[in-house]
């Protein structure tokens, strides 16, 4: 039967199911927080519109005829965006998608319309999680199915109505059909239904369908949108905006013995070249290390200093750089490789800025072996080169501050001149996000000798060159600094705010050393009323558990929870078995070996005897089923069609068990009532509501069959 | 039951389906989720992935629910005039003791002279344990006999995505209380041109039937026991009365009046199967049609038609009986194809054969001559 969409009025109610369904796909895109604001609004613009022009059906349908129309012009307008603007693909797609919807939801008339509302619905869920980074995402899929669910029956309700009503289905629909209040209740109980064993097949597609990652369309194409603002280099005359972004950047579990070792810093990277103005990361070889077992990366010897052990649930950024407490020596991540520099800088591949979990083990000092041991990377060669690098000053000589350092660093160790002058940074200057006016030809002699405010860049700036200028190599290190501990979830959050810039000098015998000159105070979280700071806690908690268990969900966790299973299942069957042999020796005691069902013996996980039972319970249950249709199926049909085809009635379809009997009457002879008798309880039984046979009757039809066989039985 | 018969009947299916075109929409949909999903490895295309995979399964599960359980009961009417549309009505029960059905479409399909035909009814809600009527509808483009062949029950419920259907076993093992047997006659659609062009009505008068037989009119024939379908007008309670009737230990049923038949009003319309089997398909039906124009017409007037056929070895023989009344020329004229042999069925309406025709009937083949005559 080909049944083509109506195209006549769709139902209210099912419009409404249809708008709601719109809502929810627009408030997913909305919590994402990745699409423009002004689009936002259109939308929602949209959205109001669409209920006052229901009520101007001319108007309604004009709109909708004009549809096509709007459509490209959107879709110009998307391909504008992508092209002109510096906006990723998936982000076009997303504003694409709440454009079409919003024209859409002008004019939802028709049964058609309806279900491509729906439709487009659902691919602004699925645009959604392309973009999503919490758990609310969770929460709109978890509105979205029930919604979809309900909006999909109401249109196959309607559809079907409109076939058989020839375009009434407004009328299936209405409160005042009786007919739907009666269907009512029973949809929403199997619309409750649906729901169930839809989010039950979720569950399980997501636990066990295998995670595959095969990256065979995915490229900057389809990077994600999350822009962090960490860069690989720094402009001084610029800055400053980044550290009042609450955004949330990564958060960091710390092994509770280690908590107190850990100062809070997350290291990124290294930027060791300057001019003056900008800091920039000079180019250096790289090492790709690859993992010694499912996913670990030794990448130097742990040393016998003490550790710090992370597990970071990382956003996706804008740099493949991976951060880590000071010297990360073991990294435990799901890629093929990881690339690792002479500086101690490790990241993933330059395209690969995905929201990723890892743990990392990192050295609380750095000590005097170069970062990698085998490789390349380890002759002296590269090695000088950072400790030369690290010593480079701009061509215009900043003699104030050559001057300063001499005057503050003082003699001593390294260290100890070191020390000093970070000291004096932190005693003259003070910390301020708004440093004032920038001088564009030596902004750190600005900082330093006029205006004595600045951020930690400044700080960092200018203790790095103090050092060069005292022949010490230094270079600034870009991270993160936060001690913002949640403590719902037992762990750190690094937020965008705590972007961090600090000092590594080189000294020998105990190479690179970390200092920090600026008097930033670490963040330790906000203060403020209770409830309200454990109820961003829970729902941060929440958002790391949806990274964790959702978000972070890997094949090495699905092989985990396999064996997992596995494992409880085995505890499981051999509970039964001693259950089983509890029962056993409670009756009579009989030598029955449960051994003997398992045919691998002892080493079997699979629960044997739960497997067994459920099985023979599934036997037992369609067997009766089978049987009592069976029965409901008449018994002596079978044997009677069977005589009279005997008797030359061939069967076919359509022909009755009465013509069968009629056909064969005269080879049956005497049998010939018999088998018309027969024929006639037959029917009564079949199509008598409630006929059943008696004692008697029974005893009537064995005997006219038995009659029945015997006749034929002797012509044969 | 023994095992291999178990796992037999596991492995039927008693409930296909058909993707529908939104179904096949949303699965390339969901493969296109699943397949972005496998090559980003994002999480949140496998929920979603999930979330379709688990509406499909949803899908397959409600609408298989749905069709448990049905039996249907069809009320076959007697017969049905062709071009027009035939209603049979159909009781469809539900079965199950706590599942609605719903969104059920009924399907008759059934044979009328070896082409299929095709009849719907939509139900959209039958309560657990209840039942509900619906009528389906056929429209028989030709007359004849409209044999059921399949009952099937289809519904598209929940999400519209497949159609599930269940159809009658071919054993016979339906559990849809259909008789296999039924079926309807579609009688030609009359003429309504013929009335004002046919012959006399008394160049017809039925001379065959010049001896006293029972029927309607005003004459005392006789009186004979009461049968259920008297008129308990007729009773004759005189007569009744003396033979103690209706009443006391030992009742005897009462006896009623029979009349004779007004023979004035007779008519005779005589076939000539050579005449039918020598024109093409379509003219022969108009024939067909023109002919059961006149019995209408002519039982408009008041009068008993009654028809006779010369076959095409001369022999004349009356259709029906004359105690069958008026259904057994309408039955004859569905079923009657002079050109095959058999008569596709109609024979057994015929009569045992005349020693000679009747002396004085109307040809039907002469008038549709001259009415085609005039029509041209």
């Amino acid at each position: 039967m080909k049944i083509a969409l109506s195209t006549a009025n769709a139902p209210r109610m099912l419009v409404r199911s249809a708008r709601l369904l719109a809502a929810i796909g627009g408030l997913a895109m909305a919590t994402t927080g990745e699409c423009s604001p002004i689009v936002l609004v259109a939308f929602l613009t949209f959205f109001l519109i669409g209920f006052q022009v229901q009520s101007y059906p001319a108007l309604s349908r004009g709109l909708s005829s004009a549809q096509p129309f709007f459509a490209l012009v959107v879709f110009a307008m998307a391909l504008a965006d992508f092209f002109t603007g510096s906006q990723s693909f998936l982000l076009s797609v997303a504003h694409f998608l709440l454009g079409i919807q919003a024209l859409r939801l002008i004019a939802l008339r028709t049964n058609r319309e309806n279900l491509g509302s729906a439709l487009v619905s659902s691919l602004m869920v699925l645009s959604a999680s392309t973009l999503a980074v919490d758990w609310t995402f969770f929460l709109m899929l978890t509105c979205f199915l029930p919604a979809l669910v309900w909006t999909l029956m109401l249109h196959t309700i309607a559809l079907e109505s409109d076939v058989a009503t020839g375009g009434d289905a407004a009328h299936a629909l209405q409160g005042s059909n009786p007919v739907w209040r009666q269907m009512a209740p029973a949809l929403r109980s199997a619309a409750v239904a649906a729901f169930a064993i839809a989010a039950f097949c979720c569950a399980f597609v997501f636990m066990t369908f295998p995670r595959f990652n095969l990256q065979g369309f995915r490229g900057q194409f389809l990077q994600p949108l999350h822009k962090t603002g960490f860069t690989s280099q720094v402009d001084l005359e610029k800055g400053g905006a980044i550290y009042e972004d609450p955004a949330i950047v990564m958060r960091v579990e710390v092994a509770e013995a280690d908590r107190s070792r850990w100062t809070g810093y997350m290291r990124g990277s290294i930027l060791d070249q300057f001019d003056g103005r900008i800091w920039r990361r000079a180019s250096r070889p790289i090492e790709r290390a690859y993992p010694t077992g499912l996913g670990e990366f030794r990448l130097r010897p742990a040393g016998r200093g003490p550790w710090i052990r992370q597990s970071i649930y990382l956003e996706s950024m804008d740099t493949p750089v991976l951060f880590a407490a000071s010297h990360p020596f073991f990294i435990k991540i799901e890629r093929p490789y990881l690339e690792v520099m002479a500086d101690g800088t490790v990241q993933r591949r330059q395209s690969d800025a995905w929201r990723i979990h890892y743990e990392a083990v990192s050295a609380v000092t750095a000590g005097s072996e170069p970062f990698l041991t085998g490789g390349t990377l380890q002759s002296r060669g590269v090695m000088g080169a950072e400790v030369r690098r690290a010593l480079d000053v701009p061509d215009r000589r900043l003699n104030r501050l050559a001057e300063l350092a001499s005057a503050e660093g003082g003699a001593g160790s390294t260290r100890e001149i070191a020390e000093r002058m970070a000291e004096y940074l932190r005693t003259t200057c003070t910390y301020s996000l708004v440093p004032g006016a920038v001088d564009r030809e030596s902004p750190i002699e600005r900082f330093v000798f006029t205006t004595r405010r600045g951020h930690c860049e400044l700080f960092a700036s200018t203790l790095a060159m103090m050092l060069r200028y005292r022949g010490i190599p230094a270079r600034i290190v870009t991270g993160f600094m936060s001690r913002e501990w949640n403590e719902r979830g037992d762990y750190y959050i690094v937020r965008m705010r705590h972007a961090h810039a600090w000092v590594e000098y080189y000294s020998r015998g105990n190479g690179w050393t970390e200092i920090d000159p600026s008097p930033r105070s670490v963040d330790e979280g906000e203060t403020g009323d209770a409830w309200k700071r454990r109820a961003r806690e829970s729902w941060d908690y929440m958002n790391l558990r949806w990274n964790r268990y959702i978000l972070s969900y890997d094949l090495e966790k699905q092989v985990s929870l396999i064996r997992s299973v596995s494992l409880k299942s085995g505890h499981l069957s051999s509970r039964f078995e001693r259950l089983f042999s509890v029962v056993r020796h409670l009756f009579s005691g009989a030598s029955f070996n449960l051994g003997a069902l398992n045919p691998v013996g002892g080493s079997l996980k699979v629960p044997v005897l739960p497997v067994v039972l459920a099985g023979l319970a599934a036997l037992i249950y369609f067997g009766f089923r089978s049987l009592r249709r069976s029965r409901r199926t008449i018994w002596f049909y079978r044997p009677l069609v069977k005589i009279l085809e005997g008797a030359g009635a061939a069967r076919s379809p359509g022909r009755t068990l009465r013509e069968l009997a009629a056909t064969a009457a005269p080879r049956l002879g005497e049998g010939a009532e018999s088998a018309r008798i027969l024929s006639e309880i037959y029917y009564r039984l079949r199509f008598e509501p409630g006929a059943a046979l008696s004692r008697e009757e029974r005893g009537a039809v064995s005997e006219h069959l038995r009659r029945l066989k015997t006749l034929t039985g002797a012509r044969a | 039951m023994r095992l291999p018969n178990f796992f037999k009947r596991r492995r039927r299916t008693r409930r296909p389906f058909q993707l529908t075109a939104a179904g096949w929409v949303f699965i390339l949909y969901t493969i296109g989720v699943g397949a972005g999903a496998i090559n980003t490895g994002n999480n949140l295309l496998y929920l979603i992935f999930g979330v379709f995979l688990g509406l499909i399964m949803a899908s397959g599960a409600l609408s298989d629910m749905s069709l448990w359980g049905l039996g249907a009961e069809c009320f076959w009417p007697r017969s049905a005039v062709a071009g027009s549309q035939a209603m049979i009505p159909v009781r469809v029960r539900n079965g199950k003791r706590f599942l609605p059905s719903i969104c059920i479409t009924i399907e008759i399909q059934a044979e009328l002279r070896g082409l299929p035909v095709l009849g719907r009814a939509y139900i959209p809600y039958i309560p657990a344990g209840g039942s509900a009527t619906a009528h389906v509808v056929f429209a028989p483009e030709e007359r004849g006999w409209l044999q059921l062949r399949t009952l099937r029950f289809q519904t598209r419920y929940p999400f519209g995505l497949l159609k599930k259907l269940w159809t009658a076993d071919e054993r016979g093992e339906f559990d849809g209380r259909a008789d296999r047997s039924a079926g309807l006659f579609i009688y030609p659609s009359p003429l309504s041109g013929p009335a004002g062009e046919r012959p006399p009505a008394s160049s017809g008068a039925n001379p065959v039937a010049s001896d006293v037989r029972r029927g309607e009119g005003d004459n005392m024939y006789g009186l004979r026991e009461f049968r259920e379908t008297d008129n308990p007008r007729r009773i004759h309670w005189k007569a009744s009365a003396k033979r103690s009737a209706g009443a006391g230990p030992f009742l005897r049923p009462w006896l009623v009046r029979e009349t004779e038949r007004d023979q004035d009003s007779e008519i005779v319309l005589a076939w000539d199967a050579a005449f039918l089997a020598g024109l093409r398909h379509a003219e022969r039906e108009t024939a067909i049609r023109y002919g059961a124009g006149l019995i209408d017409a002519y039982i408009a007037e008041g009068h008993r038609v009654r028809m006779s056929v010369r076959l095409s070895d001369g022999r004349m023989q009356l259709v029906g009986s004359s105690d069958e009344g008026a259904l057994a020329e309408w039955e004859f004229l569905s079923l009657w194809t002079p050109e095959k042999s058999g008569d596709g069925g109609a024979s057994r309406y015929l009569a045992p054969p005349l020693p000679e025709g009747p002396e004085r009937s109307i040809d039907v083949a002469a008038a549709y001559r001259a009415w085609r005559g005039t029509q041209a």
